[in-house]
């Protein structure tokens, strides 16, 4: 609690902030109520700021300009590829936000002016605001594997946007010969989902162990490890031995070119004539992010993380997966940053000290419907860095029980019911 | 004290209390904690248990025994060492300020009258009034969610499961069947 050890730090305390709550003050308060506040991005970023903001100032106007009337949710995706789920459960309308008064605007950004405030969509209208909110998710690099360009996505889909990339896929898995051979195709660092590529082929293999057995998942990575690499491993052991392959990078992983035309993929060490070929190409921050200057083409946008503020533009906040940041790309980091981006907005408008960022992330993978793992960060702010707490997080123990891991799958699906009933509920 | 002491201290008491309330280091981490237990901790996942509204010291003792690894877990151990008394403190302020809001879901009825019976004969002494009553720092039984209360009491139930939940508990569940577990669950999901 704190203390003033004397008349002069009392009164210092005393300052037109604090006599703001007795009502002897002119109320900055106001400020936050009359302002406009312009969201990019009704993912889980930009929903969870859209909603906090009009939860904390009811009179604020809010405004989130997203691409799709529907937003399609990457987190249990892979279920769908599994087939334990249909796209009903991904996929969540905007009306609830409406409802409570946010002014949903259904198009594309196409410009962000930072010096003059405004913001352009497609169809030519202009917006102005105070605090503009960036979260448009990721952005791919067409073309760094040579011959994944955009089209290839419609014969190799990434499945790395939630949608019809994703009933692409689940259809080919479906549609595959006993006997088939899938490739994923898992990037460099960093990337949305870092466990997403490996949880995939979990759920591909249960597939195939039920109703395909001959096939076979070979990951084809970039890189030398993994996210919960030895959980994941050990799940791999557990429930598909022989159905799934991880070759690293420095084993001749790394996916250099890809023919759509032969289902061919190339590595420094051979090529795999495939089935099915699911290419994760490796990504940088959203493209409205890149067109705003907020980041480079095929790099991540700078960020004060006290705040979620660019370092190249005031006012403009970027949140999610286009951040540079220590933080995992995950939902739950961008919901995190969301919340922090939200406080410090309130604060600069009401005229207030920033509260220091609180900023989490949890993530459940499923290897099997009753074998759930997961892994916990809790961050702190160290010198306008981002380091994780010492002792705490981390993944779920190697030697933990059938029970335990049993546990974890229920989690993650009140996890999933929680995170998306808070951004679209 | 002199009568313009008093008031000053009164002041800067009130002062206090309105500076830790906009300097809200609690809902600042208290919203870290949505993304699984929902909005303001207002639970809408049948296994998470709902946090709004429980009383203070309670959700301070549970993330605690978090901490210090006594109270059993799969993530929570895990989180709760990321924070210091003062920041649990903070977080359970912050979950205990919410409103109690009981978890819209069905019940089976066959097993209601079993379910009371047991929760009379096992319950009631510490989890009053039907399982609604937070005296005694407990948490209300009535209107939480089934899944997550099931799971409560399966775990106090196994030996194997790593670290103890609070003794009592571990003693007066151990046991109970699973078809008595399920009608006690069912007892505290159809009362409000
Ligand atoms: C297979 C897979 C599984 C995953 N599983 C998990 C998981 O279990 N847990 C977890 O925490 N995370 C998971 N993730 C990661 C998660 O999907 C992302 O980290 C998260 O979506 C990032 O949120 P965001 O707001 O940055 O972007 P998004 O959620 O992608 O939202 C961006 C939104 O912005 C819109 N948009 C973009 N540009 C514009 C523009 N110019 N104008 C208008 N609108 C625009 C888009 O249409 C989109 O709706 C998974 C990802 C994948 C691929």
């Amino acid at each position: 609690m704190m203390t003033f050890t004397n008349r002069r730090d009392f009164l210092k305390a005393l300052s037109a902030a604090s006599l703001v709550a007795w009502g002897i003050a002119p109320r900055f308060a106001n400020a936050a109520a009359k302002a406009r506040v312009v969201v990019i991005g009704g993912g889980y970023g930009g929903a969870i700021a859209a909603k906090y903001l009009k939860l904390a100032e009811p009179g604020m106007e809010v405004i989130l300009i997203e691409k799709n009337k529907q937003y399609v949710s990457c987190p249990f995706s892979n279920e769908v590829i599994g087939g334990h789920a249909g796209m009903d459960l991904l996929t969540f309308g905007y009306d609830n936000l409406a409802r409570r008064g946010i002014k949903l605007v259904f198009d594309t950004v196409e410009a962000i002016d930072p010096e003059a405030r405004i913001v352009r969509i497609k169809s030519g209208t202009k917006f102005n605001y105070d605090y503009c909110i960036v979260s448009p998710g990721v952005d791919f690099m067409w073309n760094e594997i040579e011959g994944y360009e955009e089209a290839a996505s419609q014969i190799m889909p990434h499945a790395w946007k939630a949608g019809p990339q994703t009933e692409l896929l689940a259809k080919q898995i479906r549609d595959i010969r006993d006997g088939g051979v899938v490739v994923i195709s898992a990037p460099a660092d960093p990337f949305r989902c870092p466990p997403g590529p490996y949880e995939r082929a979990c759920e591909i293999a249960g597939y195939f162990k039920k109703y395909k057995p001959r096939s076979k998942v070979i990951i084809l990575d970039a890189k030398e490890t993994f996210s919960k690499k030895a959980l994941f491993e050990q799940g791999w052991k557990q429930h598909y031995e022989g159905y799934i392959t991880w070759v690293s990078g420095q084993k001749g992983g790394e996916v250099t070119r890809v023919d759509p035309k032969t289902m061919t993929v190339y590595t420094d060490s051979g090529k795999i004539q495939a089935d099915v070929v699911n290419v994760i190409p490796s990504q940088g921050a959203g493209q409205i992010a890149v067109q705003a200057g907020l980041a480079k083409k095929g790099d991540w946008c700078p960020v004060n993380f006290a705040t979620f503020e660019s370092k190249i533009h005031k006012n403009i906040h970027v949140l999610g997966d286009a951040v540079d940041s220590p933080m995992p790309k995950s939902g739950y980091s961008a919901n995190s940053h969301a919340k922090v981006a939200v406080a410090a907005i309130l604060a600069a408008l009401r005229n207030e000290p920033l509260v220091p960022p609180a900023l989490t992330n949890t993530c459940y993978s499923l290897i099997a419907p009753d074998h759930g793992i997961s892994v916990a960060h809790i961050f702190e702010l160290v010198n306008g860095r981002l380091v994780t707490v010492k002792g705490a997080g981390g993944t779920s123990p190697l030697d933990a029980t059938p029970e335990f891991r049993r546990l974890e799958a229920v989690y993650a699906h009140s996890w999933y019911r929680n995170i998306t009933t808070e951004m679209f509920g | 004290m002199t009568q313009a002491k008093g008031k000053l201290l009164l002041l800067v008491v009130g002062l206090v209390l309105a500076l830790s309330a906009r300097a809200d280091l609690g809902s600042m981490l208290g919203n870290t904690c949505a993304g699984c237990h929902g909005l303001n901790g207002a639970s809408a996942g049948e296994t998470m248990p709902i946090i709004a509204g429980l009383p203070r010291d309670f959700i301070l003792m549970a993330m605690k025994e978090y901490r210090e690894g006594i109270r059993g877990s799969t993530i929570m151990g895990r989180i709760a060492k990321g924070y210091n008394d003062q920041q649990l403190m903070a977080i359970s302020e912050f979950f205990a300020k919410q409103t109690w809001l009981p978890a819209a879901q069905r019940f089976d009825q066959s097993v209601l009258e079993r379910g009371e019976k047991l929760h009379r004969k096992r319950c009631e002494a510490c989890h009053r009034d039907n399982g609604t009553s937070m005296a005694l720092d407990m948490q209300p039984l009535a209107g939480q969610w089934a899944g997550y209360l099931r799971i409560y009491m399966s775990t106090c139930r196994d030996a194997k499961w790593k670290s103890r939940h609070p003794d009592a508990m571990t003693s007066i569940c151990n046991d109970l069947s699973d078809g008595d577990v399920a009608a006690l669950v069912q007892f505290y999901a159809s009362q409000k």
